[in-house]
């Protein structure tokens, strides 16, 4: 019995996972092509001749959740150790994803460069016993806004 | 200085990625690695259960096997004998043997833990004599001195325990077939070495309670001659397998022993309530 709900979620955890997946990563590689202006650096200062400019932070954050598939064959891999594949995808998503947030944000500040960039990453975790994981990943960093005359 | 973001490389082409062929392949690995830990056990199990104390067994299976008092009279029949082999076969002390007469039609008999040993209404109307329902009894008996029926348990319960880390329904399931009333005769398969051990203490016993093999030899002979094509088979052959080398093994006993393999066959004595109805 308690298989058959086993291979349920395996199954639903695996379909929807990947639909999710796939829709996202379509997603941000359109969306990276339509940002691709806004330049991103993790230099501390801005280079000498960037200087008629203001300073602004700037931050965007992204919480991904892994599926019920994604956590069964991490749970297998822990046992054996080796390279977590289906996790790496997850903090893929979410560092881009909140890359594209901090651009968008950027843009509507009317810049064009994002200096000191830095992530934090976040482990959420849902349900009781550690159960499925979710990932926030955080991507800050000093946007440079041209100065506004007058 | 030229500032500039080239686009990165993709790291994760999803048609590359094989998260199934990564699962099943750890799922494998952690079945393998279980079924070894299983068997381990097993092992050990099977090997330590038999030095519990005979009490143990008793006790537990005190309140698990239920008397049936329609059938009393047959139960102390079958108990008559059966404490008759049980002498022969010098069975400790603490190793009292309870006889069950089960009204029911399966030509097949069992021993379980604790020394209970169910003899089926199909067995003794089909056998011919006393003689050859000795010989199962004594069969049966043999296994219980042996502790066979624990070393079983064991095994059983240990592969429940280890099944139940993976799921626990099954694991459950097996464990309690071991351990339940129901499934206990038909899950308690012997190893071919366990019945060998059994028959040549069913023959030593038989020979010295009758002074000779005869009924013992031709058990397995009649029975099959009178299996019925229709029935698929007695259940006394799938927990017993029969072979013609177990008929050849019964005659190689009393040649090697000097005990006459034929004599003069006691008839059954024990009476039989009508067979129960059909349903």
């Amino acid at each position: 019995m308690d298989l058959i709900l086993l291979l349920t979620l395996l199954a639903v955890g695996y379909i929807f996972g990947r639909i999710a997946e796939s829709r996202h990563y379509r997603s941000i590689i359109k969306r990276e092509k339509q940002f691709a202006d806004i330049l991103l650096f993790a230099a501390k200062r801005a280079p000498p001749e960037m200087t008629d400019v203001d300073a602004v932070l700037v931050s965007g954050s992204a919480v991904i959740s892994s599926d019920y598939f994604k956590w069964f064959v991490a749970g297998l891999r822990k046992i054996f150790g080796g390279r977590l594949r289906v996790y790496e995808t997850l903090l893929d998503r979410a560092r881009r994803e909140s890359v594209l947030r901090l651009k968008q944000q950027t843009r509507e500040l009317g810049g064009n460069a994002i200096f000191n960039v830095k992530f934090e990453s976040f482990n959420v975790t849902m349900g009781a016993r550690g159960g499925i994981a979710a990932v926030e990943m955080l991507a800050y960093g000093t946007a440079l806004i041209p100065k506004r005359t007058g | 200085m030229k500032l500039e973001n080239p686009a990165q490389p993709e790291q994760y082409d999803p048609a590359t990625e094989q998260p199934v062929r990564e699962m099943l392949i750890l799922l494998g690995g952690v079945l393998v690695i279980s079924l070894v830990v299983a068997l381990v056990l097993a092992y050990f199990a099977g090997m330590l259960a038999p030095r519990l104390p005979f009490a143990v067994e008793r006790d537990f299976m005190a309140a698990r096997m239920p008397v049936d008092p329609r059938f009393a009279a047959q139960s102390a029949g079958l108990q008559q004998l059966a404490d008759r082999l049980g002498a022969a076969l010098d069975l400790p002390a603490e190793m009292k043997l309870t006889l069950h007469y089960s009204h029911d039609m399966t030509v097949n008999a069992y021993a379980t833990l604790g020394g209970h040993i169910v003899v089926f209404r199909g067995l003794v109307s089909r056998v011919t004599s006393e003689n050859a329902l000795a010989a199962v009894i004594a069969h049966e008996i043999a296994h219980i001195r042996h502790r066979h029926p624990a070393a079983a348990a064991g095994r059983g319960i240990a592969i429940g325990l280890t099944i139940s880390i993976l799921s626990s329904a099954l694991g459950n399931t097996v464990a309690e077939r071991v351990m339940g009333t129901t499934g206990m005769g038909v899950l308690m398969n012997y190893s071919r070495d366990q019945e060998t051990a059994a028959d040549d203490d069913a023959l030593r016993a038989v020979a010295k309670v009758y002074g000779h093999l005869g009924g013992a030899a031709d058990l397995f002979e009649t029975l099959k001659k009178s299996q019925p094509e229709s029935e698929g088979g007695f259940e006394i052959f799938r927990s017993h397998p029969f072979s013609e080398r177990r008929i050849e093994h019964v005659r190689e006993f009393a040649a090697r022993h000097g005990i006459p393999a034929e004599g003069p066959l006691t008839p059954v004595t024990l009476a039989l309530p009508a067979p129960p109805g059909k349903h």
